[in-house]
């Protein structure tokens, strides 16, 4: 065994893009078409309507629906980042370590971003 | 079809004497109903120009010599009818991401020094040493479980296929990860920990990228696809049982 | 040990040698729809945080021809996501089962979709009647 191997910090951004990757499969189809079908087509006025505010307020008001809201937001930002930044190697554009950092730190700024807003969401 | 047909084979040529670039050649190869492609590159080499070079040995498929790209696929030429390869013209290449050392002659070596790397053959339990005329007893169900890894021929086609392998040349690569697999997998065996070094590294499991080409173009039916990606589900499992536990017996 | 002198063409361009080649950076750019989409949520998170104001700004936004035209295509790369994501899957888990008695690829990728339709319906129903 001539090769020297060095153990690779891959499985951890591996673990954080399959578990954004499973969820994505799972429910991303049905929640884009929430924002983008069924909220737009529902009648909607001023104070009522699928995405009024007190109304989304009220769903997020408990602490699952809103840890549930960031980690959804942030496991898809892992998902992406980890892809975007294998894409960017297929491509030919070797970024080297300053677009490895720029990508799972986007990740990583989106999570805390997320994490943060839905504690600061006002009780409906 | 009648026999007397005819097909142009246009290949790619590369000599070490004339380096600067490779070039292509066509030649009209006649055929019968029963001609693989790689007849077709021996009637080129006996009857219309004989330094045209290739390697080829068993004519059946179970060699693993004569792969080539052919219409930009990897392929064994002797695995491929020219009828069905009809009207042609056929483009012949030598095998991606290797180097070539002249026509369709690849240089395997670094191959050859990854298979070792992986740990590719049996490590049987000590006192099965211990004793060497006791047969290793094993089920249909405990063969089924590597035997389709078994079948690699090192034709090296999955690693044409594989662009991971052609952009970071320090992979590992299909055919040497699916042995792994296939070594692990067997009840006989106990050489598993001393293979993950290999499998946990950048050019172990994780640089694949699950392209999957390379299941695709097996001759053989190995899958080294399911087992380079399933050694990632094994390598993230043990990364995290060593973050949580440090020191852990591997 | 010398090598021989060799010739080996580069990698410019390689995803033009076969389609599968192609499909793969398909699957693989439907990341960037899916990371635009999470900003849109971020974003959107940001502004119900801010108030009923930048709330209905961003609703605005959402739902403007030019939104729903970007989710459609974030829909279409979403679906692709799935599909890939589920036909893949088999190759990545642990076998389940003893051997000689381990589930098929069918098996899992079909729990995948069931999976993937009771989630998608209690989410909806949780996203119109919830509230």
């Amino acid at each position: 065994m001539s090769i020297r191997f060095r153990r690779s910090h891959e499985p951890l951004f591996w673990l954080l893009f399959g578990a954004g990757g499973l969820v994505a499969a799972l429910v991303l189809p049905a929640v884009v078409v929430f924002t983008g079908l069924i909220a737009p087509l529902t009648p909607h006025s001023a104070d009522a309507g699928l995405l009024d505010y007190a109304r989304v307020l009220t769903l997020f008001a408990s602490p699952g629906a809103r840890a549930a809201c960031a980690g959804f937001i942030a496991l898809l930002a892992w998902h992406a980042a980890h892809r975007i930044l294998h894409l960017c190697h297929d491509l030919g554009v070797h970024g080297g370590a300053g677009l490895k950092w720029s990508c799972y730190g986007s990740a990583a700024a989106v999570s805390l971003l997320a994490g943060g807003l839905v504690v600061l969401l006002p009780s409906p | 079809m009648t026999d007397g047909d005819a097909i142009r084979l246009d290949v790619l040529r590369w000599h070490p004497d004339r380096p600067a670039a490779p070039w292509w050649q066509s030649y009209e190869v006649p055929y019968r109903a029963d001609s693989t492609l790689l007849e077709a590159l021996q009637t080129i080499k006996d009857a219309l120009d004989g330094t045209l070079t290739f390697r080829w040995s068993c004519r059946m498929a179970i060699c693993g010599s004569c792969g080539c790209m052919v219409n930009g696929r990897p392929e064994l030429s002797c695995h491929l009818l020219l009828r069905d390869l009809a009207p042609g013209p056929v483009r012949l290449e030598p095998l991606a991401h290797f180097p070539v050392i002249r026509d369709l002659v690849i240089d395997q070596q670094d191959f050859l020094e990854k298979l070792p790397a992986v740990g590719a053959y049996l490590v049987p339990a000590a006192d099965a040493e211990a004793a060497p005329d006791t047969p290793s007893r094993q089920t249909p169900a405990q063969m089924a479980e590597y035997y389709q890894y078994a079948q690699c021929i090192n034709c090296l086609l999955c690693y044409s296929a594989c662009p991971q392998y052609g952009l970071k040349p320090d992979f590992l690569g299909p055919a040497a990860l699916a042995l792994m697999a296939r070594h692990d997998a067997d009840s006989r065996d106990t050489g598993g920990s001393a293979r993950k070094a290999a499998r946990d590294a950048e050019s172990g499991v994780w640089d694949c990228t699950l392209v999957g080409h390379c299941t695709e173009v097996c001759p053989q039916g190995v899958d080294p696809a399911r087992a380079i990606n399933r050694n990632k589900t094994a390598s993230a499992r043990d990364y995290v049982f060593d973050l949580l536990m440090p020191g852990r017996r591997r | 040990m010398t090598r021989p002198a060799t010739w080996q063409r580069d990698m410019r361009g390689w995803w033009r040698r076969d389609p599968a080649f192609r499909r793969y950076l398909l699957r693989e750019a439907t990341s960037v729809a899916i990371g635009g989409y999470a900003l849109m949520l971020l974003a959107g998170l940001g502004c119900l945080a801010a108030g009923p104001a930048p709330w209905q700004s961003w609703q605005g936004l959402v739902m403007s021809p030019i939104g729903l035209l970007l989710q459609a295509l974030v829909f279409a790369a979403a679906v692709i996501h799935s599909v890939s994501w589920f036909r893949l899957m088999p190759l990545t888990v642990p076998p389940v089962g003893r051997p000689g008695r381990r589930l098929g690829d069918t098996a899992i990728s079909s729990a995948a979709w069931v999976a993937s339709a009771v989630c998608s319906l209690a989410l909806l129903g949780w996203l119109v009647y919830g509230a």
